[in-house]
């Protein structure tokens, strides 16, 4: 029997697909060498953020940079300056989902930075010669791979539709279904006469 | 402003009615009605054939839990012993949250506004005074909003209130701590309609008929860990799916998160409560073929197994989580529990197994996550199973409420046996009551006997003898 006469038929078909997924929230401490004359720390802030991000066995590894701006006051209060220092860091995160059978090779990362980095807290050590800040942040993985998925189709003849307007083709099928030949026939009726 | 009076039936047109209850409920200094009596007539009662006999329909916000919240120990002593982090004496946070909640609804949720830069703290006292929020449009789409309001219901729910708001803090390592839970708030025009609104249905829902107990789908996902000769745990993921019928728990072991020890048993739910519990059997059985050539021991119960606490949700869809559900629930069915457990299973809470704990589900019904793994034995199941059954169907004619004590909820976390057990006979003799009781009389008799014996469950024992599940069948000759 040709397999065209089955009901469904099912083709697989290569497609890119999420085939990885994960998540990690990050609370890192950093020492950042104070400048002279270093009396009272005001204020942090960190800017300019940028990462990239690769596929690394079954983890994801972002690595990136972010510039660390500390506002401090000097000479007893008297005078305030901001300090800047560009902080490297590299984050592994591990996967929740992933799906073996992705083609390798194919697969590429994508990687959204779901709460940027966020100085939470900054302090300047007892004998000013470091300051320790603490950096919240947060990323969502995903990879993207091409991998096989089974799909139901709809049968051959469908496929001419591309061949006709839309409409032409709704049209001739309702004039089928208008058809009168067997106008007479009433199922209910025919069903009950049938004898074995 | 004190208890607010209101007739149950409301005659007038809709807008009409809402105005009436706006001057009654809302101060003129727009602070909300901190409770709420609703009056019934006898013929109220007898709405639709049922006996609504729980008096606690008609009262929302206690007046006795609405003083006891008064006092700020009293209020963070309540949060503490249900497991809920208070604010500490810095009230330092990155963020901060305000709920309007009404039972398990949340009518509205506001945000304070954030600053990305970290400021000393003398620069910051002058600013924390005047906190700005805004509300959030869309809280459903942010996975902390979904976080933090979790908390806040359960907040709620745990200080014995019916409405309020909640304000919470998220605090550096996303750490949310509750700061008040206010069962009078000041509100805004927006607010005081959203809750007159929810008082409103709220008076609808009481007027209409109950919920058919027939009605009512019932499902369950209790867990059970499986671990060596000598005690140590196996990872389930290497026998079984993670989906599926017999899946696995998300919780993974060690650093490779795909090694899941704890496993599923997803029987397909059906509304009768001895056919699920025949089901759960049937998975038990398949798990056990599948698993047969491993020497293993198959432990159920609250913490077989340190930092592995394992549950026995069971799912309702056809009926809606009201505080009311919830607290029947809590009271004929986590407590009885709690006299039979394993004297080690306390330390499962008040992480998990906490009062009051549901889940809304995909399916449109919700799961009831207090109780721990049932599998023990089949009289537990069965009857963890029928008590759910019976309690959804006729919570509103259950009479009791020993958990609102705050001594009671202490005895609950504690698994001080000795207090809760007073309180079986009573509970069993309020199920006896019921009409659907007689369908299901052996189960029940035999499930509270068993706790009314003072018997306990080990939880170092492997389920399967219970079941006669091989290798402990009886062998066929």
């Amino acid at each position: 029997m040709a397999n065209t006469d089955r009901s469904v038929e099912y083709r697989q078909i290569m497609s890119r697909a999420i085939c990885g997924k994960g998540r990690k929230f990050c609370q890192v401490k950093h020492s950042i060498h104070p400048p002279d004359h270093i009396h009272h720390i005001l204020g942090a802030w960190l800017i300019n953020h940028n990462y990239e991000s690769s596929k690394v066995g079954e983890a994801v590894e972002v690595r990136g940079t972010y510039d660390v701006n500390i506002w401090y006051s000097t000479k007893g209060n008297t005078k305030t300056d901001v300090m800047t220092e560009t902080v490297h860091y590299a984050e592994k995160i591990p996967l929740t989902y992933y799906d073996r059978y992705t083609r390798e090779g194919t697969v590429n990362v994508s990687t959204l930075c779901t709460q940027t980095p966020n100085c939470v807290a900054a302090k300047l050590s007892p004998h000013k010669d470091s300051i320790s800040i603490k950096v919240e942040k947060e990323f969502v993985v995903e990879l993207i791979g091409e991998t096989k998925v089974t799909v139901a189709v709809f049968p051959h003849e469908l496929g001419d539709w591309d061949d006709k307007d839309k409409e032409d083709f709704i049209s001739e099928m309702a004039e089928e279904d208008e058809d009168d030949t067997f106008d007479d026939l009433d199922p209910d009726l025919v069903f009950d006469d049938l004898e074995d | 402003m004190g208890a607010v009076t209101l007739p149950l039936d409301a005659k007038e047109s809709e807008q009409e009615e809402l105005q009436g209850l706006r001057e009654q409920l809302v101060s003129v200094d727009h602070r909300f009605a901190p409770s709420i009596l609703l009056e019934t007539t006898d013929d109220q009662i007898h709405i639709s054939g049922a006996i609504r006999t729980s008096s606690t329909f008609y009262t929302l916000n206690n007046e006795k839990q609405v003083e006891k919240l008064k006092s700020a120990k009293q209020h963070n002593d309540i949060l503490q012993l249900h497991g809920i982090q208070v604010v500490g004496s810095s009230r330092q946070f990155l963020r901060e949250y305000v709920f309007s909640i009404f039972q398990t609804k949340v009518l509205s949720v506001y945000r304070s506004k954030e600053t990305s830069v970290w400021l000393s703290q003398s620069k910051k006292k002058q600013k924390v005074k005047k906190k700005t929020y805004v509300r959030v449009t869309d809280p459903d789409n942010d996975r902390e909003i979904r976080r933090v309001q979790k908390i806040a219901v359960r907040a709620l729910y745990a200080t014995g209130l019916d409405y309020g708001m909640v304000t919470c803090g998220v605090g550096t390592s996303k750490k949310i701590s509750i700061v008040q839970v206010d069962p009078s708030p000041k509100l805004n025009e927006d607010l005081e309609r959203l809750f007159i609104k929810a008082v409103s249905d709220y008076r609808k829902r009481l007027r209409k008929s109950s919920t058919s107990v027939k009605t009512i789908m019932l499902g369950a996902d209790p867990e059970f860990i499986m671990v060596t000769p000598k005690g140590s745990l196996i990872v389930a993921s290497k026998y079984f799916p993670i989906q599926g019928k017999i899946g696995c728990d998300a919780a993974w072991l060690g650093d490779n998160r795909s090694h899941k020890p704890i496993v599923e048993l997803r029987p397909d739910p059906t509304t009768d409560p001895l056919r699920l519990s025949v089901r759960v059997y049937q998975c038990l059985l398949h798990a056990a073929k599948k698993v047969q050539h491993v020497q293993c021991k198959w432990l159920a119960g609250a913490l077989p197994y340190p930092k592995y606490p394992i549950g026995g949700h069971v799912h309702f869809s056809g009926i809606e989580p009201s505080f009311q559900l919830l607290r029947a629930l809590d009271n004929y069915l986590a407590l009885p529990l709690v006299v039979c457990e394993d004297p080690r299973g306390k330390d499962r809470r008040p992480k998990y197994g906490f009062l009051g704990d549901y889940r809304m589900q995909e399916h449109g019904g919700f799961e009831y996550r207090t109780p721990p793994s049932w599998l023990i034995t089949p009289t537990l199941t069965k009857g963890v199973l029928v008590l759910s059954k019976i309690i959804a169907g006729n919570f509103e004619q259950l009479m009791y409420n020993p958990l609102s004590d705050a001594g009671i909820q202490k005895a609950y976390y504690d698994g001080n046996k000795a207090v809760l057990k007073e309180w079986i006979p009573d509970l069993w003799q309020d199920i006896k009551r019921l009409d659907d009781y007689e369908a299901y009389q052996n189960v029940v008799d035999e499930f509270f006997s068993f706790i009314q014996q003072g018997k306990t469950w080990d939880e170092s024992l492997d389920l399967r003898k219970a079941w006669r599940l091989p290798p402990y069948h009886a062998k066929k000759r």
